[in-house]
């Protein structure tokens, strides 16, 4: 029997707008810790990993660990029907085929049940392994999307290179280049605003707007994003959910042109 | 040797952007004698129809009251014109007509939509792009469809659902009936050459014998049936899949597929044959690689020059 309970349902649909834009299927492991999900993109140059802590949870009961295979975008119109503040319930038996979404308004006027089929999804599991970066950025996440969309207009990749002066995003493209610097600023009152840069070594890398841009889909989770960049690994970029867990964007690096 | 399959071109009409369209037609009498009943003008009408092996349009004939259908075959030497009265005809295609069970036209149809529901007979006839297809309906072949389908719901609704079983013993009778005919009109079948006035010394017949006629027969019904179906007719015959047999096949179609001017003479015959696209060959892309939308593909050409993500990342 698994089953968890998160008072408000507007984290989910908010997780649901971030990554069904990438993902048309994922499942879903849950297990005493959390649940969690791995996957990647249809053309498999980015991975989604999303963590949701078990004490993060209202209420949380797993008695033996299970994977569900789920169809995001069915997913997503259970979750239109259900309220920002309505209160989510998600269970299923131990080797069920279904599982059912509950959700149960403020006053407990209304109960909506919702059974959804399983899907028998045949991912592999890929170990990340734990990277020191060479520069980790944390800047307002919204910032971060402007950046994403504005530079997207000029062409297709970004360049995003990291110094001790700032952080620089560039593109260029058939209309011309632009340019945006970003520098180090501290913001004591509203700390989110705040940028910080960490930086061991200097990074230059290269990456599709496209996905930046699917990637900013998450923006409403969390105020903040971090990305973490090192020489020929892949971006990270996360985003916190507050008291939950983490939602985390892999992509790899374009291959730069004069490797090849 | 088995037969291999002939290309369907055979039987899309070729000359009909000739204005000036006369055709050198072989006919067999049946197809223009008129039932008592029927009343009506009696020419017998040439139509297009889906092909019940490719899927694509083919030329079949009517009889006057649509009782009867045959299948249109052409005969086409490169260098060769008709001399009729005092004129010369120079495309010197000849058009053989014979005729067709309609069953194997309905087939497909029932295949396709018919497997897991029973629909009646004359919506399951509607095909927007050969709208002829109706005609079918009336002839007579069809009272038997009952051999490869099973009648649904009341006589008068005439709903089939697909059996499988059926079809492949009516099938198999059929192979049965081309071998036993084979045998008797003494069609060499064998994969080695052998001189016409050669004589068996011994009458009895070797079991290998019957196989190569029953293989042989197979090649022949297999012109009117979808490639699955025809290999499953192959199992049902118990005839060994021939490798060589298959290779054979394959080549000769991508060699059909290679040659661009075929393929262009084809698509010709579509536009004027019809004035509907044709959306078979479409369909079948759609099935192989489904739900590819423009963001799918935008994301695929963005994903272009990157390593994949697992390349970096253990397998566990």
């Amino acid at each position: 029997m698994f089953e968890a309970r998160l008072v408000s349902s507007s984290t989910f649909k908010k997780i649901l707008d971030a990554v069904k834009d990438l993902l048309n299927e994922a499942s879903f492991d849950c297990s005493e810790s959390g649940i969690q999900l791995q996957a990647m993109d249809n053309s498999h140059v980015s991975l989604v990993s999303l963590m949701l802590r078990s004490d993060g949870f209202d209420k949380y009961r797993c008695d033996r660990s299970l994977t569900m295979g789920m169809n995001l975008a069915n997913m997503a119109k259970i979750f239109k029907c259900a309220n920002n503040d309505d209160t989510v319930t998600i269970k299923a038996q131990d080797d069920a085929d279904t599982v059912t979404f509950m959700f149960e308004a403020k006053k407990q006027e209304k109960i909506s049940d919702y059974e959804m089929k399983l899907m028998n999804l045949d991912q592999e599991h890929l170990g990340i392994p734990e990277t020191d970066f060479s520069c980790v950025i944390r800047m307002p996440s919204p910032e971060f999307a402007r950046i994403c969309r504005d530079l997207s207009q000029f062409g297709e990749s970004i360049v995003i290179s990291c110094t001790k002066e700032g952080v620089k995003f560039s593109t260029g493209g058939d209309i011309g280049t632009a340019n945006v610097k970003i520098a180090q600023t501290n913001n004591f009152d509203k700390e989110e605003e705040s940028v910080t840069i960490e930086m061991q070594e200097p990074v230059t890398l290269t990456f599709a707007c496209q996905y930046l841009n699917s990637f900013t889909k998450a923006t409403p989770l969390a105020p903040q994003v971090q990305l973490s960049m090192s020489d020929n690994v892949p971006l990270v970029v996360e985003y916190q959910i507050p008291d939950l867990g983490h939602l985390r964007f892999y992509l790899a690096p374009k291959i730069e042109d004069d490797e090849n | 040797m088995p037969r291999v399959k002939a290309s369907p071109k055979k039987c899309i009409k070729t000359n009909i952007q000739q204005p000036t369209n006369s055709w050198v037609f072989l006919l067999k009498g049946e197809a223009l004698e008129l039932s008592e009943q029927y009343t009506g003008t009696g020419t017998p009408d040439i139509v297009t129809l889906r092909h019940p092996n490719t899927g694509e349009s083919a030329v079949f004939l009517f009889s006057p009251a649509n009782n009867s259908v045959q299948e249109i075959l052409t005969y086409n030497e490169a260098k060769r014109s008709w001399f009729i009265d005092e004129t010369v005809k120079s495309d010197g295609k000849m058009h053989l007509s014979t005729p067709i069970d309609p069953i194997f036209l309905v087939l497909p149809y029932l295949r396709k939509y018919c497997s897991s529901q029973a629909i009646p007979l004359d919506q399951l006839l509607r095909d927007e792009e050969f709208p002829e297809t109706e005609r079918l309906l009336k002839s007579s072949g069809l009272k038997y469809l009952n051999m490869i389908a099973d009648r649904k719901g009341d006589e008068e609704l005439n709903a089939f659902k697909y059996n499988e079983e059926k079809t492949l013993s009516w099938l198999k009778k059929k192979t049965e009936r081309v071998a036993e005919i084979l045998k008797q009109k003494n069609i060499h079948v064998g994969s080695s050459a052998m001189s016409a006035t050669f004589v068996k010394s011994s009458k009895s017949e070797s079991p290998a014998d019957t196989d190569s006629h029953l293989r042989y027969a197979h090649g022949i019904v297999s012109e009117y049936l979808m490639d699955d179906l025809s290999q499953k007719l192959l199992k049902y015959l118990n005839l060994p899949e021939d490798p060589q047999f298959n290779l054979k096949r394959k080549s000769t179609n991508m060699l059909a597929q290679n040659d661009p001017k075929k393929t262009k003479v084809e698509e010709e015959n579509k536009s004027s044959t019809s004035n509907v696209l044709d959306l078979s060959k479409p369909e079948q892309k759609t099935t192989k690689t489904p739900l590819l939308t423009s963001k799918d593909k935008a994301r695929a050409k963005a994903a272009s020059g990157s390593k994949t993500i697992s390349s970096f990342f253990k397998k566990t």
